[in-house]
């Protein structure tokens, strides 16, 4: 009898707490949540692209003799692939000054479902631009251990490294392609 | 935010406008017993309002609007804590926990209560998700078989959590009941 009494104290402080004058806008939640997810795509695009630029300057410093193929070719890649990157996914950078004019009259949901959608289909490229860091840093393998072409004795003793980096490559992918069906998978519950 | 109405089954808005209506006070009590800083608190609330406002799309009524209201906030405040990895070490189970009691002899009722309400506070955040679960249902006056069904536990095990949290509280509390 005074075990209940007294536990249902507790439950009365609990209940009698005082209240927090906060409201809760939901609007304003989503408009965050879109914000965070358009900062965390942009960010991802612009460390793989920087980590690229970053191998390429190893490289140069690495191998100042000109006139190698595979490093000249490999450079020109690399640079094409990064300007692609930055052009297809320039919408990410700016997404304000390029979207639709009514883009902003639409409703928080509304905008933060398009926002999951840009974000999957970002995750679901993630080949395109995680590619120059890949072709990066296998350039910089091929280099180092290969000493530009001289013979494939000397790449051999690259490949573990090649194979971890190709391993890496591929377990990313599959984890973004995972993450892209998990968003995909809120997008339909929006949708409902 | 508007949802289209079918027939005259409630859409997902007006079920949202119950729900708050009559557990939005319940939804920010559960809200602190899983995050002490305000702010964070804030933005739990707003997630949990999130998931329930999206959640009841697919509310079909097999359960009543309590009970799923209680799944999806718990649910998204247990996932919070998952993310928060940080604080999850050091939870700990309802057979673990041992209740510290400070002393406030002599204190104002008041004052009284509110070191009862923080002590209480401190001590469901240290609990592990699913009896911090259990300790809120039971604190919002529901009885076992509503927990049960909230929780997804049997009669039988909730009914022997409860009365674990019963003998912690009834321990704590026949302790100091000045503010009685």
């Amino acid at each position: 009898m005074s075990e209940r009494r007294e536990t249902n104290d507790a439950g009365t402080i609990w209940r009698n707490q005082p209240e927090e004058e906060v409201t809760v806008q939901l609007e304003q939640f989503i408009h965050r949540r879109t914000m965070e997810i358009h900062s965390s795509t942009r960010s991802e695009i612009l460390m793989s692209i920087g980590a690229a630029v970053f191998f390429f300057v190893v490289i140069m410093l690495r191998t100042p003799a000109p006139g190698d193929p595979l490093l000249d070719i490999g450079l020109v890649a690399l640079v094409v692939w990064a300007a692609a990157v930055l052009y297809v996914f320039r919408r990410q950078f700016w997404p304000r000054a390029s979207s639709r004019p009514d883009a902003t009259a639409t409703t928080g949901l509304e905008y933060y479902r398009k926002e999951l959608e840009r974000r999957r289909d970002h995750l679901r490229i993630e080949w395109l631009w995680h590619g120059p860091l890949f072709l990066a840093s296998l350039i910089l393998i091929a280099v180092i251990f290969g000493r530009s072409f001289v013979g494939w004795a000397s790449l051999r003793s690259a490949a573990p490294l090649i194979a971890l980096l190709a391993a890496w490559f591929v377990f990313g992918v599959v984890r973004r392609l995972r993450q892209a069906r998990e968003l995909q998978r809120q997008i339909d519950e929006m949708g409902r | 935010m508007s949802s289209d109405s079918s027939g005259g089954k409630p859409n997902r808005d007006e079920l949202y406008e119950t729900a708050v209506r009559e557990f939005g006070r319940a939804l920010d009590r559960l809200a602190a017993g899983y995050e002490a800083d305000p702010e964070k608190r804030h933005d739990l609330r707003q997630d949990i309002h999130l998931h329930l406002w999206k959640s009841l799309a697919v509310y079909d009524g097999r359960c009543s609007l309590k009970t799923w209201t209680f799944r999806v906030a718990h649910n998204t405040a247990v996932s919070y804590v998952t993310r928060e990895r940080r604080k999850n070490t050091g939870l700990v189970s309802l057979d673990e926990i041992a209740w510290t009691a400070e002393s406030g002899e002599g204190a104002e009722p008041e004052i009284d209560r509110r070191r009862a309400l923080r002590q209480l506070s401190d001590f469901i955040r240290q609990l592990r998700p699913l009896d911090r679960q259990i300790m809120l249902c039971y604190l919002e006056e529901m009885d076992t078989a509503a927990i049960a069904e909230i929780t997804g536990l049997s009669l039988a095990n909730t009914g022997m959590k409860i009365h674990r949290i019963k003998t912690i509280l009834a321990g704590r509390f026949l302790e100091e009941k000045r503010y009685v």
